[in-house]
């Protein structure tokens, strides 16, 4: 198993304010890991250095053995909390847009999840609700065969059938020389299709372990165990 | 990759600018019928119209070149252009060339959609304009060869002009988003300050020349090779505009 | 029957214990082939990860085998299937009992219980008939 992201003592400030604050982690290929913590943890920070929309104020953050910069970005498919398609654009036009800029991007599989989803290729992102929109990027980033695969809140604000269908695709999509990452809060819904957990807390890590081997120790559930290290 | 980015640049942009083009044509077109016609009124009217399209279609490329940038880069599409495996010089340049593309083709439309419109100039108006260009190059003895390359530096400064208003614009956006919560505003901050300490700086270069007073400055300006030095103003400070975007956005960027 | 799960303890004994259960009843039968590690994956909406963690721990245990050629089967080691069954019995019974315990119900209210149970059964088959 190789190692697909290794960083050490990772830092990152905003202003005085420290997102995170020397985290260090080493995540092996092959392994689903939920990166959880409550809101303002760092997690979202993490994965943005993860793809260089951060530079980091300090630490180092190698993926797959290299420093962060067009050479990673070939391998790594990132799925952001937000709408990153320009709406003007229709799904064949975006279909094209991911064919030419990323090698590994297959057209035939994207046109595959999109048409069980009654997704037409004419339609305008524009006028697509956000739920579908959401289920559209989704598509497009799991149609890479990335080395890795960052996912920043999946399943957040999306309705019980969509988060089915979202974890499904995840797992359909399950390749062992790939790892994904998937940051969330909604963990109960989740931690099932989890082979890793990290808790991020202030910035820092506050757990990595498996998550069986977890709930063998602890003798309970991901999600309680999150509310009992998290409590307010 | 630039020629892909190119691509989506000039089909974004190209959307707005083509009806907008189109319909400064169709004046011209229209106002040339009514030139012929000699219908005075429609052809004030046409003409108005004409020019003001012209107007909105200049205005509108600026715009458009300064929200384009903001918008694809250092917004939420942010996310999708930042994390392509291209280069930021690419991501730049394509921004850039496009801009340029577009100015470019304002002009020519503004030029093609006068002369459809007024016909050819008259004859007289290409001789006298003749004269003027050899009572210059005369009196300086230059001729020929040396005409053309003077031609080629005032060409080359134009150009490179046109290059910097989009980067400027740039620069300053690339300063803006240095800033977590007023980013645009940071931008205008950084567009008053360069304009300001580029207005004191031609003030201390039309302190300098006024020293030289009046024979002097003359002097100086018929310098055989001085009109070489001309296009070296915009580029240098094209560089500097570009080198300082692309070090920020590489070492400093701040998507939100 | 349909995979479930509590999140409380590790799923891949669950996964151990649920694929176990479908083996005795027979949806498994001995000596079939073993559904393949990613499809079931999918049909538990689990980890393929986890999953073959699952089937490391039924081969140790012996309840499927590889034959190197042709993939994973159910065993026909009857004896076992039989010592299991005893055993998930034995298990199931315990906690009937004790939760009966619970519910304060005495011995022979257990028994009568299950007589009536089994009279209920025997009725339904002969109207089957």
């Amino acid at each position: 198993m190789a190692t697909i992201l290794q960083c050490e003592n990772l830092q990152k400030r905003f202003g005085m304010h420290p997102a995170l604050d020397g985290v260090s982690l080493r995540l092996e290929s092959g392994r689903v890991v939920g990166l959880l913590g409550p809101n303002g943890s760092g997690k979202s920070t993490f994965l943005k250095l993860c793809n260089g929309l951060l530079t980091p104020s300090g630490g180092s953050l190698l993926i797959d053995g290299k420093p962060i910069g067009v050479q990673t970005k070939k391998v790594v498919s990132y799925l952001p909390e937000r709408t990153y398609l320009s709406d003007w654009m229709r799904v064949r036009d975006v279909l094209s847009f991911f064919q030419d800029f990323y090698d590994d991007f297959d057209r035939e599989k994207a046109r595959d999840m999109l048409a069980r989803l009654s997704i037409g290729e004419a339609d305008r992102l524009k006028t697509m609700s956000k739920g579908t929109r959401e289920k559209v990027q989704l598509i497009l980033v799991m149609s890479r065969a990335a080395k890795l695969y960052l996912l920043d809140e999946p399943i957040g604000g999306v309705d019980p059938a969509a988060r089915d269908y979202i974890l499904d695709t995840i797992l359909t999509n399950y390749n062992p020389e790939a790892t994904v990452v998937i940051s969330t809060h909604l963990i109960m819904d989740i931690e099932r299709i989890l082979d890793d957990i990290i808790f991020l807390q202030n910035g820092r890590v506050a757990l990595f372990g498996e998550a069986d081997a977890i709930r063998a120790e602890r003798g309970q559930s991901i999600d309680q165990l999150f509310r009992e290290v998290f409590r307010c | 990759m630039l020629g892909k980015l190119m691509k989506y640049e000039i089909r974004s942009m190209g959307r707005i600018f083509l009806g907008l083009y189109a319909a400064v044509l169709a004046f011209a077109v229209v106002n040339r019928v009514f030139y012929t016609l000699q219908w005075e009124i429609p052809m004030v009217l046409a003409s108005m119209a004409m020019v003001l399209l012209i107007f909105a279609s200049i205005v509108t490329t600026v715009i458009l070149i300064v929200y384009r940038f903001y918008k694809n880069l250092l917004s939420d599409e942010g996310y999708l252009m930042f994390t392509l495996p291209v280069k930021l010089d690419a991501l730049l340049l394509s921004k850039l060339f496009t801009a340029f593309l577009f100015i470019f083709l304002s002009i020519v439309v503004a030029a093609a959609a006068l002369f459809v419109s007024f016909g050819a100039l008259p004859e007289d108006f290409w001789q006298e304009l003749g004269r003027i260009i050899s009572t210059f190059t005369n009196a300086r003895g230059i001729s020929g060869g040396r005409l053309a390359s003077y031609i080629v530096a005032i060409v080359l400064f134009l150009l490179l002009n046109m290059f910097t208003f989009s980067l400027e614009a740039y620069t300053c956006m690339a300063i803006g988003q240095l800033s977590n919560r007023n980013k645009v505003a940071m931008a205008f901050v950084a567009y008053i300050v360069i304009s300001m300490a580029l207005q004191i700086l031609s003030i201390f270069v039309a302190i300098a020349l006024a020293m030289m007073g009046e024979a002097g400055m003359l002097d100086w300006l018929a310098t055989p090779n001085l009109i070489y030095a001309l296009p070296l103003l915009p580029l240098v400070m094209d560089l500097i505009y570009y080198f300082v975007t692309r070090t920020l956005l590489k070492r400093r960027i701040n998507l939100a | 029957m349909q995979w479930q799960f509590d999140a409380q303890t590790p799923i891949y004994a669950q996964l151990v214990e649920q694929f176990t259960c479908r083996v005795l009843s027979g949806e498994y039968p001995p000596g079939s082939r073993a559904p393949a590690v990613r499809e079931l994956a999918q049909e538990a909406q689990v980890n393929p990860n986890t999953m073959q963690r699952a089937f490391t721990e039924l081969e140790r245990q012996g309840l499927v085998f590889t034959q190197r050629t042709s993939g994973r089967f159910i065993t026909e080691d009857t004896a076992l299937l039989g010592q299991l069954r005893q055993q998930k019995a034995a298990e199931a019974l315990r906690e009937f009992l004790e939760k009966m315990r619970q519910l304060g119900m005495q011995r022979e209210e257990i028994l009568a219980l299950l007589q009536q149970q089994k009279g209920e059964e025997h009725h339904g088959d002969d109207s089957a008939m």
